[in-house]
């Protein structure tokens, strides 16, 4: 399985309650508003570093570089749409809308 | 404060003679720029009531809070998404007579942002001052 969150954690409870329920070791990719989640030293941090201690964690880098993100989480994957696409052919996609 | 339509300083119909105070407007961004059209339509919105500005009628003020702070944040390069960086046109919205930007603390503090990252330098409010600024509103514009 592979678990996508489009929202920004500061305005939606969506990676919190995808985070809650993903089994361990399943990858997590963020993209659109998802991405802020993976700033560096934001009130968010902790959330993310716990859940790079289960699970891989990608961000989609056309949507990093777009909202000018500079620093990100230690340990947080950049992928590009390519490296997307190969995920979601690895892995049955749950959207975690 | 009222939503939409206060009476107190509203148009002026016939011929009076007075000229009505200027209705004091706040564009309230609280959306991220790329995720949905919200900030988009605040742009274009800011940029007509420039128009009204000019005319005495308005009185534009912008807040960014919660996901808005990241409207202005510097390094913007959506160039892979295919749009336009949205966070050019601010610097230039003193141009249209828009002037008086204010940006909440806590929002910036939460993501870890302070006025140095942003491309405009608003005035940095705390919760208490947010509250006087939305008091003082005639009308409050959700974006």
């Amino acid at each position: 399985m592979l678990f996508t969150v489009n929202k920004s954690p500061f305005m939606s409870g969506n990676l919190e309650s995808c985070l809650r329920v993903a089994p361990a070791g399943t990858p997590l990719v963020l993209y659109e508003d998802g991405v802020y989640a993976a700033a560096a030293g934001t009130r968010v941090q902790g959330l993310v570093r716990e859940a790079l201690a289960q699970h891989p964690v990608y961000v989609l880098e056309a949507d990093v570089k777009a909202r000018g993100i500079e620093r990100l989480i230690e340990g947080v994957r950049v992928i590009d749409y390519g490296g997307f696409v190969e995920l979601v052919e690895q892995h049955p996609v749950v959207p975690w809308l | 404060m009222e939503a939409v339509e206060p009476s107190e300083h509203g148009p002026q119909v016939g011929g009076a003679g007075e000229v009505a105070p200027p209705r004091k407007v706040l564009v309230l961004m609280r959306k991220a720029p790329y995720g949905s059209l919200y900030n988009w339509e605040g742009l274009q919105t800011l940029l007509i009531m420039g128009a009204y500005k000019m005319q005495g009628k308005v009185d534009v003020a912008v807040a960014f809070v919660d996901d808005g702070v990241y409207a202005i944040t510097q390094g913007q390069d959506p160039r892979l998404l295919g749009v336009k960086a949205l966070a050019k046109t601010y610097p230039a919205l003193p141009d249209f007579e828009i002037e008086r930007f204010y940006v909440d603390e806590q929002s910036l503090a939460d993501r870890n942002l302070t006025l140095n990252d942003l491309v405009i330098k608003p005035e940095l409010l705390d919760g208490a001052g947010m509250a006087r600024l939305l008091e003082q509103q005639d009308a409050v514009l959700p974006f």
